[in-house]
């Protein structure tokens, strides 16, 4: 009987005694039809890991204790993972107690990835607010807000658990998820957490393109606007919920005056990679030549304001920070600040690359 | 509809582009235009590039441009709006001695001898600065040395395979290039582009006045080789000083145009367009 502990990359045959940490059913298509498949984690004194259960039966529940025998090990998402096929015995224990080590993978904000649904993580707690939620079964306070390491943010969700502003904190387990398209991690009364000292360099890392991978909020990145797309202009904005309005009142803020604001999206590239951005008007005016409200005003008030506009930013230099977010067509960057470097500033954008030849 | 995919840019510089001899057909059962394979293994159909405007070309319905960057020389031809009304590129956009950021797509012609040119047909050009045109060329050559670094890791293993790249650390970009490279290339001499890539960024600040007046050079001996034998160095010295450069800038000019294959030296002190 091998520990988990011991699991090293992809093995052909090995049993284990678990106990099940949790577990979900899917149905997925195969080529002889559709088939149902367990999924989810498991654990014993060493530690825990996925599984993938193609045969097992319905009753098992998070908590039961399994023997596992003649499962297999391979790689998913390059995490080693235990299937348990047809060949597999699975017995169930009934009335045994397993003490389980949890391990979580310690990893950075822009690491992140649902390939982990558990983590270790720290950081400094920005942003935080708070509000009353009430579930099914418990309510409770719900406080908000992000935490941000020196590789990115995240939304970070906290039941019950005080957050304070500026607080540097370690959590153990951690919970990753996606929501609306963001990343985000949760933690709860039962999550392990700890006050730490933490301090990193304020200078934001500049990422290449090919380096944002995954939904995370607080990074920031540079290159060329190579193309503005033609849907831009004027939009009409609900100042509570942000949301675009066709009509002239926000259906969920009825009553609430809309503003005017600006929207465009473009395309960055850096030569590792491609990013459509979307910006609004503060970004917008960042980057148009008189840098004013005034002056944006002005070029939406002549006809062609996308003509105008297009003039100023296609072909330039600039550096953005903002969120990364997942959709239909995979990933895409909501701008927050927009910077169009000058002088020095490209100067040491440069010098990053040529010191590294003095290495 | 399915929309198409946008064809992300590739940063090469002209002398990677200028070794090429490999084509794919496109995807799209051969239509649309083939990719053009580097020797650093770069799969590109469309190239951003910022460098000065050598010489600026109006041959009736075309208007043909060369771009010069530390390495070489890219190839724009222009359309006039006339026959293309919707080119977003207009010729008046290039004037000589200007340094313009391009991004454009390629198109390839093959000769009887199966050498391959490249033309760039530009989508975008715009004013840009020899503090920009620093920046591309130090990211340009950082990315071509991690090509080269990935190739040379894939020289290592007859059975090399982008997975045990990626775990060197390489990109899934740069582990496939590697092996394009390597299958397509196996002979070819990386020592002398990186020497050639290498030399341009590591000097690239000392470039930028011998970038700002390559095109003014190249321009003024093309345009001033009356009875086909050449410019005088004089000549030419005369000129770059009314341009307010000295002796030694146009003594690197010369031998910068000379390295990229633009000038030759027709006669002791002469110099001709090739």
């Amino acid at each position: 009987m091998a520990n988990i502990s011991e699991i090293k990359g992809e093995m052909a045959s090995i049993d284990l005694v678990v106990k099940v940490i949790s577990i979900n059913q899917k149905e997925a298509n195969t080529k002889k039809g559709p088939m149902k498949y367990y999924y989810g984690i498991i654990g014993d004194k060493t530690g825990t890991i996925p599984f993938t259960a193609w045969s097992m039966t319905s009753s098992v529940r998070a908590g039961d204790v399994l023997e596992l025998k003649n499962c297999s090990v391979k790689l998913y998402n390059e995490r080693a993972r235990v299937y348990v096929e047809s060949k597999s015995q699975v017995i169930l224990r009934p009335g045994e107690e397993m003490e389980v080590k949890r391990t979580y993978p310690s990893l950075k904000v822009k690491e992140l990835s649902l390939k982990d649904q558990y983590v270790t993580i720290e950081g400094i707690v920005r942003d935080v607010k708070e509000r009353q939620y009430n579930g099914k079964e418990k309510s409770g306070t719900l406080y908000f807000g992000y935490l941000e390491d020196d590789t990115g943010s995240i939304r970070l969700n906290s039941f019950d658990v005080k957050l304070s502003e500026g607080q540097a904190i370690r959590i153990k387990g951690a919970r990753v998820s996606e929501y609306n398209n963001r990343m985000r991690i949760s933690m709860n009364e039962k999550t392990e957490t700890e006050t730490i000292k933490l301090s990193f360099s304020q200078a934001p890392k500049v990422y290449d393109l090919c380096e944002l991978d995954s939904p995370v909020s607080g990074v920031t990145t540079s290159g060329f606007v190579v193309f503005v797309g033609e849907k831009g202009g004027l939009v009409m904005r609900c100042p509570e919920c942000r949301k675009t309005q066709e009509g002239d009142e926000c259906p969920d803020h009825p009553g609430t005056a809309l503003v005017r604001d600006y929207f465009i999206f473009f395309t960055i590239e850096d030569g590792t990679g491609t990013l459509q951005c979307t910006a609004g008007k503060e970004q917008i005016i960042s980057m148009i030549k008189g840098g004013d409200s005034g002056t944006l005003d002005k070029m939406a008030a002549e006809d062609p304001f996308l003509r105008d506009l297009k003039n100023d930013i296609l072909g330039q230099l600039i550096r953005v920070s903002g969120e990364v977010i997942r959709s239909r067509n995979g990933l895409s960057f909501r701008t927050s600040s927009i910077a169009v470097p000058e002088g020095e500033a490209i100067e040491q954008m440069a010098r990053a690359y040529s010191n590294e030849m003095e290495v | 509809m399915e929309t198409r995919k946008r064809e992300p840019s590739k940063w090469i510089f002209s002398r990677e582009l200028r070794d090429s001899i490999i084509e794919e057909p496109a995807e799209d059962e051969g239509r649309g235009k083939p990719f053009v394979i580097t020797p650093l293994g770069t799969r590109v159909k469309r190239v951003l590039f910022v460098g000065n405007v050598a010489s600026v070309n109006d041959e009736g319905t075309i208007t043909k441009v060369t771009f010069s960057d530390p390495t070489g020389s890219f190839y724009l031809s222009i359309f006039k709006e006339s026959q293309f009304p919707t080119s977003r590129v207009i010729p008046d956009t290039f004037s000589e001695g200007q340094c313009m950021i391009v991004v454009g797509r390629l198109s390839t012609f093959k000769s009887q001898d199966g050498r391959v040119f490249f033309n760039v047909n530009p989508e975008l050009a715009r004013d840009s600065d020899p503090r920009v045109m620093k920046y591309w060329v130090s990211r340009a050559a950082h990315i071509a040395r991690r090509k080269s670094l990935a190739i040379r890791e894939a020289m290592k293993s007859e059975s090399a395979t982008a997975e045990n790249l990626m775990s060197l650390g390489y990109t899934a970009e740069e582990s496939e290039c590697a092996l394009r490279a390597v299958r397509g290339y196996p002979n070819y001499n990386y020592q002398q582009l990186m020497e050639s890539i290498e030399g341009s960024s590591a000097s690239s600040e000392a470039n930028i006045e011998v970038e700002q007046l390559k095109g003014q050079v190249y321009a003024y001996i093309k345009e001033n080789d009356k009875d086909g034998k050449g410019c005088l160095y004089e000549d030419i010295l005369s000129f770059v000083k009314t341009v307010g450069k000295d002796q030694a800038v146009l003594d690197q000019v010369l031998n910068a145009l000379g390295s990229a294959g633009e000038i030759y030296e027709s006669a002791l002190k002469r110099f001709k367009i090739i």
